[in-house]
């Protein structure tokens, strides 16, 4: 499997790290300052709200918390876990994809748990009208379900003949770099609204600017960024407010000093939401005479709702992201025991 | 990590526009897919504004002061209101804004009731988080509360607002608030509620003053059962029971110079509908089983007298009201 080869490197390279302790140096360009690790230990998650972004429909939340393993194991899992395993979060499907993924790894779209959230999508595609489309699709994209919809067949067939190619096609624009306006859904390029969610704090943009420089994300920007092998492709299936989401996404990785950054965009979702981000740092810490990981997480999501949510509105969702968000760290953990 | 945050809990709950559109939000050039924002500056405030204005009408209810039955009447009430919300750091929004409201009522000869209440006062306040599961508000309301006869400092009132919400979780929420006005005929009054989704489309919004059992139809519609209750506390002039008598060549001197506390109760059925992302129209009607007006002299000087007039439990009337709501 192509996706193994950078997992390795990074599993070698964060095993030659140092021990780290200038803790707030560390976290200068976080939320976080004067951190107490041996509450970490205890099993507390630091959170943090985001200010109110200037990009109308982003919202963020940091998170700081401590894993019971080393930071190349912590990397590792990020891109192998299966959070479709934990029932709270409720992602219908995680699929892991190869390199060059072909419509036939999309074959469990075909087999899915039968919900009224995952009915939503069939059902968005029986009454599929491209002139108003229910999902979030470009004009292409939109005649192809058309035209599939014409041939007949129920939601659920239609659903496991459109989307592979759909996906398949995001997927290969997006690592090719050259994204481009035909695939905005109402003047909204999703990879566009993941960008500006990276660039909403300038200090976690300069902390994470020399792993973007070598993504598809900086290259669309610039036509000249670097290439780097994705660490990690996947397309998922997820809740959002009681209708089904479906996604596909990059995560790269690489060493930054003494720890691991990992970046992790979704940069195509047909529903609900436009984009979303999640970085995480990890660094390798000792608390109480054990090896640990302190990681930091910051989750970014760009989403129509956000830009009508005002003032406290505004407020409780974020306060309700942090309660979301903490309830996928302690998911992850779980996988540590 | 791929755990994805489930929903934007919130944006659907208070928000749930239409899927399409949101093509106002946010800058993004067609054809150039550069980044579209620059870093947020120091000296930006956010600042948020919300908007309600609405108007309904209550049909003609028996009035009565304890068994005599003294007549018909009807109500036409009519409210608006506006806030600005600056923030000034995270998690403080201050509020400031203005309030108007205004209930007419058609009178049979010779009422001893005003046939005009009305208030106009401005809002005063903020809202803060407290952790990361409370959000507190505190609001001052000081203006002119009166049936706005000869309208002089004796109208003026300042209500305080307290309430808070704790977030247990995005399908639960425990509200809880108090209101002093000190010249109301219940100067301190508490009032709990919760909101609960329970279903995918159905939630309990046991908030007043506008309590709901609510069902959403699709992402814009959401219809509804519940009450809606009118409140008010205003001070009549010093001739009002002078020209205010059962009747001809007959006064009501004790009624000079009185507080009223209004209270009006509607129960029925509506219909939001978001006809834009920002905009809402909300129409509803019923039956109003309850309305009364209770005089009394201020609070603060502890007198005794009080006099209601009101209607009869069932033998009400019918309402309709429909308003427009809005946030920017």
């Amino acid at each position: 499997m192509k996706t193994t080869l950078p997992l390795l490197l990074v599993a070698a390279l964060a095993a030659a790290l140092p021990l780290r302790a200038d803790l707030n140096s560390d976290l200068a360009f976080t939320a976080f300052t004067n951190v107490d690790l041996n509450a970490l230990a205890g099993g507390q998650v630091l959170q943090a709200r985001g200010p109110i972004m200037v990009f109308a429909r982003g919202i963020t939340s940091q998170s700081l918390f401590l894993i019971n393993a080393a930071p190349a194991d912590v990397a590792k899992k990020l891109c192998t876990w299966n959070p479709a395993s934990h029932s709270e979060l409720k992602v219908w499907l995680h699929k892991s994809l190869p390199a060059q993924p072909t419509t036939n790894d999309f074959a469990e779209l075909g087999s899915l748990p039968d919900n009224s959230s995952v009915q939503f999508q069939y059902k968005a595609l029986e009454d599929f009208d491209p002139a108003k489309p229910s999902v979030q699709v470009s004009r292409e994209e939109a005649q192809l379900i058309a035209g599939a919809k014409a041939q007949g067949g129920d939601g659920k067939a239609l659903f496991a003949k459109v989307w592979p190619p759909i996906l398949l096609g995001r997927i290969q624009s997006f690592l090719s770099g050259k994204g481009s306006a035909s695939e905005d859904f109402d003047g909204v390029h999703p990879l566009n609204d993941v960008k500006s969610l990276l660039h909403s704090d300038p200090k976690v943009y300069g902390q994470y600017q020399k792993l973007l420089a070598q993504t598809p994300a900086k290259a669309l920007a610039t036509s000249s960024g670097g290439h780097m092998a994705p660490t990690n492709l996947y397309c998922d299936l997820f809740d959002v407010e009681g209708s089904a989401a479906l996604g596909t996404g990059a995560i790269y990785q690489a060493t930054f000093g003494n720890s691991i950054q990992s970046l992790d965009m979704e940069y195509f979702t047909n529903y609900g939401v436009y984009g979303t981000v999640e970085l995480e740092q990890m660094w390798p810490v000792t608390v109480g005479g054990k090896n640990e990981t302190l990681v930091w997480r910051e989750d970014l999501v760009s989403a129509p709702n956000v830009a009508y949510l005002h003032g406290t509105e505004r407020m409780a969702s974020s306060m309700i992201m942090l309660q979301e968000t903490k309830q996928g760290v302690d998911a992850f953990r779980n996988e540590f025991k | 990590m791929n755990s994805k945050l489930l929903t934007l809990a919130l944006a659907g709950l208070l928000a749930a526009p239409g899927l399409r559109a949101d093509t106002a939000a946010g800058t993004d050039p067609k054809d150039e897919l550069t980044p579209a924002i620059a870093p947020p500056q120091d000296n930006d405030i956010p600042v948020s504004q919300e908007f309600t204005t609405e108007g309904g009408w209550s049909g003609r209810a028996q009035v009565k002061q304890g068994n005599a039955d003294l007549g018909t009447v009807s109500n036409a009430n009519a409210h608006f209101n506006y806030v600005a919300s600056p923030q000034i750091q995270d998690g403080i929004l201050m509020r400031f804004g203005v309030d108007a409201e205004r209930d007419s009522f058609s009178l049979f000869p010779g009422a001893p009731l005003p046939n005009t209440l009305q208030s106009v006062n401005a809002i005063i306040g903020t809202d803060l988080t407290l952790g990361d599961k409370i959000i507190m508000r505190a609001e001052i309301h000081p203006g002119i509360y009166s049936d706005f006869v000869n309208v002089g400092w004796n109208d003026f009132d300042c209500p305080l607002q307290l309430g808070g919400t704790y977030l247990y979780s995005k399908d639960f929420q425990i509200i809880f608030g108090v209101q002093v006005d000190l010249k109301s005929d219940f100067p301190v009054i508490g009032l709990p509620g919760f909101r609960w989704q329970f279903a995918d489309k159905w939630v309990i919004s046991a908030i007043p003053p506008k309590p709901q059992l609510q069902y959403e139809l699709n992402n814009t519609t959401t219809l509804y059962v519940g009450a809606d209750i009118l409140n008010g506390t205003y001070h009549v002039n010093n001739q009002f029971g002078d020209d205010h008598g059962h009747g001809p060549s007959t006064t009501n001197a004790q009624f000079n110079n009185n507080i009223v506390d209004f209270t009006e109760v509607r129960i029925g059925a509506g219909c939001l509908w978001k006809f834009t992302p920002n905009l809402s129209l909300d129409v509803s009607a019923g039956y109003m089983p309850y309305r009364a007006w209770s005089f009394h002299q201020d609070k603060i000087d502890f007198d005794s007298h009080e006099t209601t007039f009101k209607n009869d439990l069932g033998s009400g009337a019918p309402y309709a009201e429909a308003g427009i709501s809005g946030s920017f």
